[in-house]
């Protein structure tokens, strides 16, 4: 009788167990499911994006841009005595450079076409070169070996470095931004630290303000990386991005 | 009368090159050998033409600008090539240049720079664009593309208009710093254009970090 009550005792244990651990299990495939599911959408919607920047930028470069070369060309060979005339030819001119002017600059802020050439160290030292012309921040790279990283994954590093930098001239009041690269047997890391005024960063994300973040975040988790931010008021903000190669 | 400049333009969009070419035939000391829609095009009209100088856009289906002039140089020695780029890409430009192209023009110059580049190219000295920016200025100087270090004497006079330049002052505001009248400033540009070689601000720039008279710290 003792023995019936162990046996059943047991075996409704066994069963428990048994059914504990196919929920456990299932809980797990279903969140790494889950996990994985989210990082193909956030690929898929950040591939989309990328794409069709590039088809804009090629487009103001391909089609617009001769287009416009060639008007100002057709006017310039028009040869009149009228001073007006002449005016008027000479202001549009100077009108059709500065619609090139600004169209080059949004093809560049679309898809910069030295990182499709040159890598991501060319596009990240161009980028800032154009920077530090105009911008408040000064910024230094260092890099002490050359960078080999997946072509797909170039883009995803050069964007977080590009809104670490725009979100330090924008919000920190920073003078001085130092960016580190360095790639590492099989991980690449980058790292920054500025001398700006600092936020809470956790407070930002759950904030609206945070949308730059947010992206930050989605591409470092579509390249499986991890990224850290330490910031506190006053005494600056550092950003350590880790991603496996 | 010297024989006309004999031309060859290469780019893949037709409307450009039809604007250059219509603008290029009423000139009196030119003609326009041919034209090409990519590198492959180019090399080919090349050969069969033998131009004096070539325009050629940078980014081209195929076979680009940089491609072909590489090509182009080894067989001739002589050619002077001209890039043609859109939107300033500066890799691009630096990359072309150091392939052996003489000179580069952005593709909205207007009609007087594009003849200024034109002679200056046949002349053998190298042509700048006059919207080149400071980094790009800065690369060119770094890449192998620049001519050696010269030996000119610049007088102190001299040598503070040139930084003046370098930052993009115009004559009025030079004379304003230095105590001058505007036309003693434009006396001298003339003359350090002269002396450097170059045609415009873009050319003395590159000059002058070239062969040190100014920093690039002192132009950012």
């Amino acid at each position: 009788m003792g023995d019936k009550i162990l046996y059943t005792t047991v075996l409704i244990g066994c069963l428990v167990g048994v059914i504990v651990l196919f929920f456990v299990v299932s809980i797990i495939r279903y969140h790494r499911r889950y996990v994985r599911l989210q990082r193909d959408r956030l690929l898929a919607e950040v591939t989309i994006l990328e794409n069709e920047r590039r088809r804009i930028a090629g487009d103001l470069h391909d089609s617009l841009g001769p287009l416009l070369s060639t008007v100002k060309l057709n006017m310039g060979s028009i040869e009149t005595d009228n001073v007006f005339e002449r005016q008027v030819l000479d202001k549009s001119s100077k009108y059709i450079d500065e619609i090139i002017t600004n169209m080059r600059e949004i093809s560049y802020n679309l898809l910069p076409s030295t990182l499709d050439r040159k890598g991501l160290l060319e596009a990240v030292k161009e980028f800032i070169g154009h920077l530090n012309g105009t911008a408040p921040v000064r910024i230094q790279l260092h890099c002490w070996k050359e960078i080999v990283i997946p072509r797909e994954k170039e883009i995803h590093v050069f964007r977080m470095v590009q809104e670490i930098v725009h979100n330090t001239i924008k919000h920190s009041g920073a003078r001085h931004l130092h960016i580190g690269i360095s790639h590492e047997s099989n991980r690449l890391l980058v790292m920054t630290k500025d001398d700006g005024r600092g936020f809470d960063a956790q407070k930002m994300k759950e904030s609206s303000m945070g949308l730059g973040l947010r992206s930050l975040e989605s591409r470092a988790e579509i390249l499986r990386g991890i990224l850290t931010i330490e910031s506190k008021p006053q005494e600056g903000t550092r950003y350590y991005i880790e991603i496996p190669l | 009368m010297t024989s006309p400049i004999r031309l060859v333009i290469a780019d893949d969009h037709e409307i450009f090159r039809d604007g250059l070419a219509l603008m290029l035939s009423r000139q009196k000391n030119m003609t326009l050998a041919g034209q090409a829609a990519d590198g492959g095009e180019l090399l080919a009209m090349v050969r069969e033409t033998q131009p004096d100088v070539v325009l050629a856009d940078i980014k081209m289906p195929h076979m680009d600008g940089i491609e072909a002039t590489k090509i182009l140089l080894q067989e001739f020695p002589d050619l002077k090539i001209i890039a043609l780029s859109m939107f300033s890409e500066e890799n691009l430009i630096v990359e072309m240049l150091e392939a052996g192209a003489k000179g580069y023009l952005l593709k909205n110059a207007d009609k007087q720079e594009i003849l200024d580049a034109i002679a200056s190219v046949v002349q053998n000295q190298e042509y700048y664009c006059r919207d080149t920016s400071v980094t790009l200025a800065s690369m060119i100087v770094k890449s192998n593309f620049s001519r050696k270090k010269e030996v000119i004497e610049f007088s102190d006079r001299e040598l503070e208009i040139i930084k003046l330049i370098c930052k993009q002052f115009t004559a009025q505001e030079m004379g304003e710093s230095m105590f001058l009248s505007r036309r003693t400033v434009e006396g001298y540009r003339t003359r350090i254009l002269e002396k450097m070689n170059v045609k415009n601000t873009a050319g003395v720039v590159i000059y002058a970090l070239k062969n040190k008279l100014i920093s690039e710290k002192e132009l950012l």
